[in-house]
């Protein structure tokens, strides 16, 4: 199948100075990155804070230029377009195909506008209805998201956590998008809230045939909701791996790593972590040579130190690690299920 | 509450507290009813739950941080030091000497933002010395010789170097860990750590987990430690209490309570979090319908009610006892009750 997105040796660097007259300083968000996404996918893409993943979506949507590669675009039924290469002007179309979804949902809702020319806000620049029938769209596509007619006329505030997040779900499907970023759409929620809108985003997926690219840094939900993990580190791609296989068996060490960190909900299956984690994430002006994750690595040789290695298939997995057909790396799923009785009281 | 395992006196124990927020223009908001909490020597109590249950409210009183328009209406937060007599923080003033001594001292606390809670303009090292010199009086050379061994013992590189630094210089990892150096720096009774771990990475989570158990287990103080995550629960816990509301709905051994959550809430909550699972094993979210009510709304009786699924007549008039479901293992549930039993309750 024919990727709907792909993104082929994308690379951003940002330049600042330090002071007004300082040296330029140059700091590489993005190294390389390549993956792509399959129509009715959801691929996750994982890493601790500063790996990029944010710059990641933010180049797919071009709110920012990339240094290098290309951002490839295939609608169904149009010739494929290669969205790095267009001006804003004619970048424009396409950004109602592509939508993305926020964080906090209290900052990115504008406190003075209404939740009805919020969501209308889309529509009316791109001129795809007035009147009568966007309020229609409008009042449908919140109705979908469980945002009752009758509230649309309140402001932001007005609104719970969980509901300001649909708010922000409903401003980006009202286009009929086909591809929605989710950049950590779920994290600042509490988790009973969390778990309402995961469902809803499932949901919405298979009712408007969406794909997702769900940026992420909890691997229990992204477990949940992927078929397809990508897993950052500094700027590169470390893994791409289905879902089931990455936490069955990671190929990288610094997947293991992730995987053992995440604390699992049920006290018997405790202790169970080897002290494999250690040191801290490099400063990304100050990146390694050679493998950027060598200063963590339980593997590392002088190898990795000197040479990078590259994206490379082993099993269904893509990954950049030397040693990746010889490790044996343990996955997160438990020998058995957890077993808790829900008594009915 | 049924008698417990454990033979030692609780260090902190907590009796029927309520806790009161007023306002200038409404009527008093009651942020926590009827908490009962017991904190053995060297053990850790979780409290869990969802924002604005009160757990902070609840670990805060017991410093007594809390606002100036909270009142302690009712209850008691019985502390006895092993090395000294049972105070009742409830009746101290917050601002009074005995109080202070306490603070920071015999109970100290540490927070989830170390960036909003370590003074920017001072290094690490010498917010650290303060508290040595203020506490037990030492001069201020000796005072940054401690400082130094702990930020050592806690993991920080270059520790002499490192207490030169302000807190702006630190990663988020090295700032909790300068904080708990901090916290530990009169080896307290007790520590309170309010979710010491939220703002932080994953894999710098465990390890600040990690040190947490390794330095509890050297001072052997007890824990109380706040925190969203049933999963960083299932980690550290020895005993468990999930809020809602203001209400402590269930608590207990955290084994007994994983094993058999026996509250709705708990039930529910524990069905809303992703397990990770293969695909065949996993099942969709169950999430708690609604959203949680204002605690201005909150009814007389079971806070759950309004989005309980097995709510029947007497949940919202009547706030259920606590029944023991096995063990020091106790629920608030008109369910688990014997007259319950007998009514028909719909699934």
């Amino acid at each position: 199948m024919t990727a709907l997105l792909s993104v082929e040796n994308v690379s951003k660097t940002f330049s600042f100075r330090s002071g007004w007259f300082g040296p330029l300083t140059t700091l590489d968000a993005l190294c390389d990155v390549t993956l792509s996404v399959a129509p009715g996918e959801t691929l996750a893409v994982v890493g601790e804070s500063g790996c990029g993943k944010t710059t990641l979506g933010r180049s797919i949507v071009r709110a920012q230029p990339v240094t290098a590669g290309k951002v490839t675009y295939r609608p169904p039924g149009h010739d494929p377009v290669e969205l790095t290469a267009l001006d804003k002007r004619a970048m424009k179309p396409w950004r109602r195909d592509i939508r993305m979804i926020f964080q906090d949902p209290m900052s990115s809702l504008n406190p003075h506008m209404r939740v009805f020319d919020i969501v209308a806000e889309p529509l009316r620049i791109h001129r795809l209805a007035r009147g009568q029938e966007l309020e229609e769209r409008v009042a449908g596509v919140l109705e979908k998201v469980g945002i009752p007619r009758d509230a649309m006329g309140r402001y932001p505030h007005a609104f719970s956590g969980g509901q300001r997040q649909r708010i922000g779900i409903a401003r980006a499907l009202v286009l009929d998008p086909k591809l929605v970023i989710a950049d950590e759409a779920v994290s600042a929620l509490d988790v009973s809230i969390q778990a309402q809108v995961l469902n809803l985003l499932e949901d919405l997926k298979d009712e408007f045939g969406l794909t997702y690219i769900f940026i992420s840094h909890d691997l229990g939900v992204v477990n949940y909701i992927a078929d397809r993990v990508v897993v950052m580190y500094l700027g590169h791609v470390v893994e791409n791996a289905p879902t089931e296989a990455l936490f069955e068996r990671p190929r990288h060490p610094y997947t293991e790593i992730l995987l053992e960190a995440l604390p699992i909900a049920d006290p018997a299956r405790r202790m169970r972590r080897a002290k494999t984690v250690r040191g801290e994430i490099p400063y990304l002006g100050s990146r390694p040579t050679g493998c950027p994750f060598h200063t963590r690595c339980r593997f590392a040789e002088d190898r990795c130190r000197t040479e990078k290695p590259a994206l490379r298939k082993v099993g269904e997995t893509e990954v950049a690690c030397h040693f990746a057909e010889t490790l044996e790396l343990k996955g997160a799923y438990g020998d058995a299920p957890a077993t808790r009785t829900f008594a009915k009281a | 509450m049924p008698p417990t395992p454990m033979a030692d006196k609780p260090l902190l124990k907590i009796e029927d507290v309520e806790i009161a927020f007023s306002s200038p223009d409404e009527a008093d908001i009651v942020a926590v009813r009827q908490v009962d909490l017991s904190l053995y020597p060297g053990k850790t109590l979780c409290l869990v739950g969802e924002s604005g249950c009160g757990k902070s409210v609840t670990a805060r009183a017991v410093l007594r941080l809390n606002d100036q328009n909270s009142l302690i209406r009712c209850g008691r937060i019985r502390f006895s030091p092993s090395d000294g007599e049972t105070v009742d923080i409830a009746a101290l003033k917050p601002d009074s000497l005995a109080m202070r001594k306490i603070r920071g001292n015999q109970i100290s606390m540490i927070f989830q933002e170390p960036m909003s809670s370590l003074s920017p303009v001072h290094t690490v090292g010498d917010q650290i010395d303060e508290m040595i010199m203020l506490h037990e009086g030492l001069k201020p050379k000796d005072a940054r010789e401690r400082t130094v061994a702990l930020l050592d013992q806690v993991g920080v590189p270059g520790p002499r170097e490192r207490a030169n630094s302000y807190p702006f210089q630190l990663s988020g990892g090295l700032r909790q860990r300068a904080m708990i150096a901090m916290a530990l720096a009169c080896k307290p009774n007790l520590l309170i750590a309010d979710e010491p771990t939220t703002a932080l990475d994953v894999t710098t989570q465990a390890q600040i987990l990690d040190l947490l158990k390794e330095l509890q287990e050297e001072y052997g103080m007890a824990m109380l430690f706040i925190t969203h995550d049933l999963g960083v629960v299932a980690e550290i816990a020895d005993e468990v209490a999930v809020m809602y509301l203001g209400d402590v709905v269930e608590q207990g051994n955290v084994f007994d309570v994983f094993r058999a959550p026996s509250h709705p809430y708990t039930q529910a909550l524990m069905r809303s979090i992703p397990t990770i699972a293969r695909k065949k094993e996993r099942q969709r979210l169950s999430p708690i319908k609604g959203t949680v009510p204002s605690a201005k709304d909150r009814p007389e009786g079971c806070a759950f009610t309004s989005r309980c699924p097995y709510a029947f007549e007497p949940c919202a008039g009547m706030m259920p006892g606590r029944t023991s479901v096995s063990g020091n293992h106790v629920a608030r549930c008109h369910l688990l009750t014997e007259n319950a039993r007998k009514a028909e309750v719909p699934a």
